[in-house]
């Protein structure tokens, strides 16, 4: 994914916005474009969801509003307690931060496979997860 | 005659009727997040918390009650929310409890009214009066999005500070840990139900004026708690803030 020090591209000028105000023109007729949006790629029961998310997104918190990757993230207390929302982590595990007490605690050996808990990671790069299927609890 | 916005516009509106008075800015958060309170008074906050947010699954029924039966996902959202507070994982009240008990207090205190300031009281009266009098849309943008959606930025702020600083355990604040998550979620349907179906300007104006009022009252309650149980021990002046 492409990351610069700006977070935010504009399309180029156009020819006929010139003067003092060409700025502010410029901004109205092309507002910023995001470019550092993660790409979540998420698999469940054999099917493959994709999709942008918004910097610092949470997973958990996007399927209890019903977004994506709502219906097929399952997640029960959004707490760290019941492990439901566990993933495993396939590509972009350098960009997560280090496994919190939580994560640590219901996940124990599984973390040494790649899982990790949906409801404790804040997302800021691309990522592919995978969910393991049947799992018990279903989307609160 | 004001016009009706679009969604985005009106989710930034609300942002901003909320930040104006975030409780953010109250004494005693600010001590708070300085690590400058002693548990004497975080066992005060806790005693008061209570009465506050204990009843909140309360409030969402009585708005779930009154929302439109046909408004499917509002109620939904709703219940949800309700479930999460309650039975989801550990009932919320139960880890605040546990945090107070950290504190030097006791269960017992913490669920004894009698240990509620006037504050604290008029706040948890005021919830009770929007869930069961307001417009249901009105309602969840004052007690959810005006309230309930301010807690994470809060606990960010607090929750390094109660391990760093005042050196609680990880189990002992995991009351603050999952309302980073939890009322993020709750925040966010709490948008999405405004967002939806505030679809009048009228109705709109009436959302932000009750988000403002809400985020006046969480600022109201804190900075009472200050007056009532720090200042004597913690002048503003020790905050930095203007006496």
């Amino acid at each position: 994914m492409w990351r610069a020090n700006c977070r935010f591209a504009t399309s180029a000028s156009p020819p006929d916005l010139q003067g003092p105000n060409r700025a502010a023109l410029r901004r109205r007729a092309f507002p910023p474009k995001v470019l550092d949006m993660p790409m979540v790629t998420f698999h469940k029961n054999g099917q493959t969801h994709r999709d942008e998310v918004q910097d610092r997104t949470n997973l958990v918190v996007r399927a209890g509003i019903r977004k994506f990757p709502f219906p097929h993230l399952h997640y029960n207390c959004g707490m760290g307690k019941c492990a439901s929302c566990a993933c495993r982590v396939i590509a972009g595990a350098e960009h997560l931060p280090a496994p919190n007490w939580k994560e640590k605690r219901q996940l124990g050996d599984r973390l040494a496979q790649g899982y990790r808990l949906a409801c404790q990671l804040w997302l800021t790069h691309d990522i592919e997860l995978s969910q393991d299927s049947d799992t018990p609890a279903a989307n609160a | 005659m004001t016009e009706l916005m679009n969604q985005n516009d009106f989710r930034s509106a609300l942002e901003k009727a909320i930040q104006g008075k975030s409780a953010n800015q109250s004494p005693f958060s600010i001590a708070w997040a300085s690590g400058k309170l002693t548990r004497a008074h975080l066992a005060r906050w806790a005693e008061n918390h209570y009465h506050y947010v204990g009843p909140f699954a309360d409030y969402l029924a009585a708005i779930y009650m009154r929302m439109p039966d046909h408004y499917t996902e509002a109620k939904d959202f709703l219940l949800a929310n309700m479930y999460e507070e309650e039975i989801g994982g550990d009932r919320h009240t139960d880890l605040l409890i546990r945090f107070a008990e950290a504190c030097g207090t006791t269960a017992e205190r913490v669920r004894d009214p009698d240990n509620m300031s006037p504050t604290t009281r008029g706040l948890q009266s005021w919830c009770y009066a929007v869930a069961m009098r307001e417009d249901p849309i009105v309602a969840v943008a004052g007690l959810v999005v005006g309230l309930e959606s301010q807690v994470p930025s809060i606990y960010r702020k607090q929750t390094p500070t109660l391990r760093e600083t005042y050196g609680f355990t990880d189990e002992e604040v995991e009351f603050f840990d999952l309302h980073i998550v939890s009322d993020e979620i709750h925040g966010e349907r709490g948008y999405q139900i405004v967002l939806e179906h505030a679809t009048t300007p009228e109705l709109q104006q009436r959302c932000l004026k009750i988000c403002e009022i809400g985020a006046q009252m969480r600022l109201l309650y804190t900075t009472a708690l200050y007056n009532d149980y720090v200042a004597g021990e913690l002048p503003l002046r020790d905050l930095g803030l203007a006496a």
